[in-house]
């Protein structure tokens, strides 16, 4: 006798644990008595109605529904039916005692509205009975499915935005084109790839339209705005799938290339100029712009950076000389480069150390033959680079913004030398070169002091300036130069011929002379034209009351012709190099004649 | 909290200030979630956030959001498709009550992660005692919304109370007393 032998479960205690019940005689097959869940989902006369008449049993499959045959299913899961319903009950049979089949088990429900529709609430379950958790939990599989549906919307939303926001952030408002980052982005991935990729060559094209500006300003931005956007398409379009193409900002475009092969390059990259040349429409106008290009290779070690770099030195060093071509970066002008940077540090050096010196060149009189004045020229003489030639250290003294101390350096050397010649007896003149840079009304100032300071005669002092010079500000360049001559000093047009030259240049600045550059001295004396320019300067001048100043002379018959046409002054090899201080006046002993 | 009690406030806010106030709300309460779901998990701290939101916006106190909220809940439920089965707690107030805690015991197998509160109804001389505890502080006024809410979907009419008592420390009292001036009411005892 196991514990559970003493138990028995009373009438009340089924009803209360099994609502869903239903004992059957097994004689009869009567239904005896049912639960109280079950009984109003019954019809009205199932007591002492027989099993088979009020159920059908769907699982497992009896043929005679007998209490008999049921008994040998004790041990089954059951599912049974009530006939004529929709009610359907799941659990087992069980024999209570001699003579008796009980059916205990739950309501078997699809949804929780079925139950609803039938009458029977959380009070008709017993409280283990699991069904209506599966309801509840049903339910909530449905909402998380709903959920499921939702997040993946949401997902797809926030990636659509997300995209969108990436291609706003990458795409230029303008032209529609790929902007900096986006450039920065794509480019530096095509780079990791053409890393493990070496079959292929990758180019970087920076290119740079001109005078896009001189259309901004003269026909308005819409104008400039559409020509970019024509500009960035046709870029585009030549780039195609081989690359990308990109609006850096401004009128800046860059373009990445991957070419097959090497010869493809240059091919691609003026195919791209050609088309950027090509006339502009905007508005029944046209608009010709031509475009300048910096293109280097990228070789695998370079980085996006390094190469944007390359192409950019590469399209700068092109535009200094002529613009609307295509400039290759490469080692020569890297090494060129290299060495121009580091020209330029030993410059500022020298330029702060005041380590450049004045040479002086003679001018002599073509009248008496006689030494008349000296020109203070730059001249540098590096301790480790050596000599560098002046049009080469003046260039990158413009290039650092530093022309106009060197020119105040030389001016004061120049000056100290002078007053030394001055207080030695020898009373020359000295001519002097103004850049631009140094032509602001400190100047006057500057120059009034330093002659003052050691006590130099104005009339002493001529300086000389390029008609470049002069006409950068024509108004103010004016006010100036009247203020130095009203200061005594005088003023000479140098590189006469060379610049534009206009006769209203010397009408309208107060010059008292001309300096003819060399380049018409160079063949004064084989070339008819230049004869005959060089005698219709010399008259202008004399009637104008100007002194004339011939640079350049190397030869005998130069020196001849010029003084045969009434040139007042010469200057050359000639006639003496520029030397220091100390030599420069040796080939003229005591030859000192009126000031040029 | 699940999401649904999030998504509850939402559509309260909404049926009864509209989607701007909605919106200023969420901006206020710093949500940066475009939408609720229901069932996911969110910390508590986002629903206590937004009721104080929805103070501030609707120009009501915390308590009275969250009344209006309770009442709200059980409309809400029942369009949300819930009606199925919060029918299954019962026919009137009384059932509904004393088969409340057997409903969070149920529903708990489908929300494992929920805090349910513990209701338990005692019927005394006259009305119905019924006491609420929860893991989380100062949700009594949402009780006494969902009452209201329970006792308009049943058609009866209860005067719901806080009582204030030290014999419960961390729970909450309320008596309901129902008043049979509405002859439409319907209750166990009258059936």
């Amino acid at each position: 006798m196991t514990p559970h032998d003493s138990l028995s479960l009373s009438g009340s205690l089924v009803e209360e644990l099994f609502p869903f019940h239903c004992l059957i005689s097994e004689q009869d097959n009567l239904i005896v008595s049912v639960g109280t869940a079950l009984t109003p989902l019954l019809p009205q006369n199932y007591h002492c109605s027989r099993f088979d008449a009020v159920f059908r049993i769907v699982r497992p499959e009896i043929q005679a529904l007998t209490a008999q045959t049921i008994k040998t299913h004790t041990r089954s899961c059951v599912i049974i039916e009530v006939v004529d319903t929709d009610i359907v009950l799941r659990g087992q049979f069980v024999i209570p005692a001699k003579g008796c089949l009980l059916f205990i088990g739950s309501i078997l429900v699809q949804n929780a509205e079925s139950l609803e529709n039938i009458g029977i609430n959380l009070h008709s379950f017993a409280p283990f009975d699991l069904t209506p958790d599966f309801l509840i939990l049903r339910k909530f599989r449905e909402i998380e499915h709903k959920d499921i549906k939702k997040r993946t919307s949401m997902l797809a939303e926030l990636s659509k935005s997300r995209d969108e926001l990436s291609e706003h952030a990458y795409t230029d408002e303008l032209t529609k084109i790929t902007n900096r980052r986006g450039f920065w982005n794509t480019g530096t991935k095509i780079l990791n790839e053409h890393r493990s990729n070496k079959k292929s060559v990758l180019i970087l094209a920076l290119l740079d339209l001109d005078g896009f500006k001189a259309i901004n300003d003269n026909h308005g931005h819409d104008a400039g705005d559409a020509i970019l956007c024509a500009a960035a398409e046709r870029i585009r379009d030549t780039v195609g799938d081989q690359g990308i193409a990109g609006r850096l900002g401004g009128d800046e475009f860059v373009l990445m290339l991957i070419l097959e092969q090497q010869r493809d390059i240059k091919d691609h990259v003026e195919r791209t100029l050609r088309e950027i040349n090509y006339p502009f429409q905007h508005r029944f106008q046209q608009f010709s712009i031509k475009a300048s290009i910096g293109v280097t290779e990228i070789e695998p070690s370079d980085t996006l950076e390094c190469a944007i770099h390359h192409a950019d030195i590469a399209m700068y060093e092109g535009r200094k000389d002529t613009r609307g071509l295509i400039t290759w970066y490469t080692a020569e002008l890297a090494q060129r480069l290299e060495e121009k940077k580091q020209l330029l540090v030993r410059l500022k050096e020298a330029i702060n150390h005041k380590v450049i010196e004045p040479h002086f060149q003679p001018i002599i009189s073509f009248e008496s033959f006689k030494l008349s004045s000296f020109e203070a020229l730059a001249r540098w003489n590096d301790p480790e680079i050596g000599i560098v030639r002046p049009d080469i250290f003046i260039a990158l003294a413009e290039e650092l913004g530093m022309l106009d101390q060197l020119d105040h350096l030389i001016m004061e050397k120049s000056l100290d030398q002078l007053a030394c010649w001055h207080s030695e007896g020898k009373q020359y003149s000295l001519h002097i070169n103004v850049s631009a840079a140094s032509l602001k009304s400190a100047l006057v100032d500057r120059v009034v002091k330093a002659i003052s300071d050691r006590n130099i005669d104005a009339s002493y002092l001529k300086l000389e300036l390029t008609e470049t010079t002069i006409l950068e500000n024509t108004d103010f360049t004016i006010s100036v130069l009247d203020s130095l001559r009203d200061n005594g000093l005088t003023l000479t047009l140098d590189d006469f011929g060379t610049g534009y030259s206009s006769l209203t240049h010397i009408k309208d600045f107060p010059v008292s002379g001309l300096k003819i550059d060399r380049s018409f001295v160079a063949d004064a004396h084989t070339n008819e034209k230049s004869k005959a320019l060089l005698r219709s300067v010399a008259t202008i001048a004399k009637y104008m009351d100007l002194h004339i100043i011939a640079e350049g002379i190397e030869s005998q018959e130069q020196f001849d012709f010029l003084r045969d046409i009434g040139c007042h002054y010469g200057q050359g090899f000639f006639i003496g190099k520029p030397a220091l201080a100390n030599t420069c006046e040796q080939l003229f002993p005591e030859q000192q004649d009126a000031a040029a | 909290m699940y999401g649904m009690v999030n998504r509850g406030i939402e559509d309260f806010v909404v049926s009864s200030a509209g989607v701007d106030k909605w919106n200023q709300i969420k901006k206020i309460a710093d949500l940066e979630l475009p939408e609720f779901l229901d069932s996911s998990l969110y910390n508590d701290d986002t629903t206590y956030k937004l009721v104080e939101s929805a103070s501030q916006v609707l120009n009501i106190a915390p308590e009275a959001v969250l009344r209006g909220f309770g009442r709200h809940w059980i409309l809400y439920t029942g369009r949300e498709g819930w009606a199925s089965v919060f029918d299954l707690g019962g026919e009137n107030m009384v059932d509904f009550l004393n088969g409340l805690d057997s409903m969070h015991a149920r529903v708990q197998i489908a929300l494992p992660d929920a805090k349910m509160p513990l209701f338990s109804v005692i019927e005394k001389n006259g009305y119905l005692e019924l006491t609420y505890r929860s893991p989380r502080p100062c949700l009594a006024p949402m009780v006494l919304g969902l009452l209201d809410g329970l006792a308009e979907q049943f058609n009866e009419t209860w005067d719901v109370s806080l009582i204030e008592s030290d014999s419960c420390p961390g729970c909450e009292i309320f008596h309901l007393k129902k008043n049979n001036d509405n002859p439409d009411v319907v209750t166990r005892d009258a059936a």
